[in-house]
């Protein structure tokens, strides 16, 4: 498959199960929302090391919130219903708890409930008062610039995590210019983050290492400066990679993600130093999604 | 299926007892209902001799006539909806478990006592001890919803536990006595000792009122929650959602400090 000579490997993106949430943060105005939403997704591009996977969504308008003010909806994922629950707790504690005027509400109506201000709210130390408002229950804990509203659970669902496409260009340029155009439409996606930052990895990663300790390691394989001594899968004029990854509630919403990023990829074309779409597939060894690049861009319409 | 209708005959010369009514009809059969006995003063009489029946859905029932010696209306009710066309007597959706009540005019005292989800929609007055507490329990009203377009008596919201009182008009001396949670909205004010022994809850009231020296005053805030309550209420119209999205300070009260002292009186504009 070729689109606007980019060449679309025959592979599929490998993603797995993951546990969800989406949470709300509104403030005063839209600059100490986003503070806070910055805050709390900080540190969170990849479960190896952050314990979670956390993106803004998208901005929320004062008509969307549930107390009428401006906001940031938020996606947080973990590898397990506990873990994702303890990171709940401890970033919106330490960053939406902390950061004046903000406050927290849960932005799913399916899902298991999960703790979100039910615990915050011994910081209250027994000042702490509780509302029920249209059958939800939200803290009120009083701080010194008057209260924080936190919403008593959020609901948690099944999604997927680690959808991916690999952007493989002549050079480093081209591939910053290509990823930016593919995020930009990604983010009108609603459903999706793309964790890492500006929504773009480098350092896409195999299953194991040559070192004992290490589970994954650099994928070698495209990795451009070991063209000649490894097993390379880098086309001859490729001579840079960047990877998008992404988390979504659902399948189906990474498909959409994936396509509408690879069209902005495609779009750019072979003029503009774009050389092929790959992805991250291990061979089925890491997750139970597989996301194939052909079928989704054909049912996009390409030939 | 019509809505089952009870048209009153005639005006009861004692108080009459219709709490049986809801229990009866739980099963939906309403074959029995014309020999259901009602307790009237000293006897008991056959519900057909005291109403007229018509329509067989009783799902939804509708009350015709002036119900205001009827008491215990919609008792125990668990879903559907009562309408009364008219006043209502006392002990009106005592522990009432679901369902919507509408009244279209006064009811009496203790109307919503111990109910527990639900909403009683009055448009007229209502009496004392709204959403209280019947004798020897430990808690009045313990969730759901009332709402009031007139005046409200004196003790609303007496011990109540959970749920929300909104009144349109004014609620009389006492409101939120020994209140334990739940909040009581009153647009037109209040009458005197408003919060007496609360514990815990919200009593907010539009205009300024003079308060018992056992509430400390905590200032004037914008407190993010009333723009949450507000909005909720936005739905129910005038006057309750007209302060919705404006974001005005609050005056905070803090008491009774005479007892827990956790409960707040929110006088707003």
């Amino acid at each position: 498959m070729n689109i606007n000579g980019v060449h679309i490997e025959d592979t599929f993106a490998e993603a797995f199960g993951m546990r969800g949430t989406r949470l709300l943060i509104t403030g005063e105005n839209l600059k100490w929302a986003y503070h806070g939403a910055t805050a709390l997704t900080g540190f969170a591009t990849s479960v190896i090391a952050c314990g979670a996977e956390a993106g803004i969504e998208r901005r929320l308008d004062p008509s969307e919130t549930p107390d009428g003010r401006p906001g940031a909806s938020v996606l947080m994922f973990a590898t397990s219903s506990k873990e994702l629950a303890s990171q709940v707790e401890r970033r919106v504690g330490q960053t939406i708890l902390t950061c004046p005027t903000a406050s927290c509400f849960g932005g799913l109506a399916e899902g298991d409930p999960i703790a979100l201000g039910k615990n915050l709210r011994y910081f209250g130390d027994g000042w702490q008062a509780s509302k029920v408002v249209d059958g939800r229950r939200f803290w009120r804990i009083p701080v010194m610039d008057g209260e924080f509203v936190c919403e008593e659970t959020t609901r948690m669902v099944r999604a997927v995590g680690g959808g991916n496409f690999l952007i493989l260009t002549r050079n480093s340029q081209d591939a910053l210019a290509a990823a930016e155009a593919a995020i930009e439409a990604m983010r009108k996606v609603p459903n999706v983050i793309m964790p890492f930052p500006g929504g773009v990895v480098r350092s896409g990663s195999k299953v194991g290492s040559r070192y004992k300790t290490l589970p994954a390691s650099t994928n070698d394989a495209f990795c451009p400066t070991l063209r000649g001594v490894v097993k390379t899968d880098l086309p001859d004029e490729a001579g840079c990679c960047l990877e998008i990854v992404i988390d979504g509630l659902t399948a189906d919403d990474i498909t959409i993600a994936m396509r509408v990023g690879m069209q902005a990829v495609c779009e750019r074309g072979r003029e503009n130093g774009v050389i092929a779409l790959s992805a991250g597939n291990y061979g089925g060894k890491l997750g139970q999604f597989h996301f194939k690049l052909r079928e989704i861009m054909a049912e996009g319409g390409a030939q | 299926m019509s809505a089952l209708t009870l048209t009153l005959k005639q005006h009861p010369l004692g108080r009459l007892d219709l709490s049986p009514l809801m229990p009866a009809l739980v099963s939906g059969d309403i074959s029995g209902l014309a020999a259901l006995p009602l307790q009237i003063a000293t006897q008991k009489i056959p519900l057909g001799e005291l109403f007229s029946v018509s329509g067989s859905d009783a799902s939804q029932i509708v009350l015709k006539g002036d119900l205001s010696r009827v008491d215990g209306i919609g008792a125990a009710m668990q879903s559907g909806s009562l309408t009364v066309e008219g006043n209502a007597g006392a002990y009106l959706g005592t522990g009432l478990l679901g369902g919507e009540i509408n009244v279209q005019g006064e009811v009496g005292h203790f109307a919503g006592v111990a109910m527990r989800k639900g909403t009683i929609h009055i448009k007229g007055n209502a009496g004392d001890y709204l959403g209280g507490i019947l004798p020897g329990a430990m808690q009045g009203m313990a969730g759901g919803q009332i709402i009031v377009l007139g005046d409200v008596g004196e003790r609303c919201g007496d011990r109540m536990r959970r749920g929300a009182i909104l009144i349109g008009g004014k609620v009389g001396d006492y409101a939120g006595s020994r209140m334990l949670a739940g909040t009581i909205a009153a647009f037109g004010g209040a009458g005197k000792h408003a919060g007496y022994g609360m514990r815990r809850g919200t009593l907010m009231i539009r205009g300024e009122i003079n308060l018992d020296a056992t509430f400390a005053d905590c200032g004037q805030h914008v407190l993010p929650i009333t723009n949450l309550l507000f909005r909720s209420w936005v739905k129910l119209g005038s006057p309750f959602g007209d302060a919705a999205g404006k974001s005005s300070p609050v005056h905070r009260f803090m008491g009774d400090r005479g007892a827990d002292g956790k409960g707040e009186i929110l006088l707003f504009k």
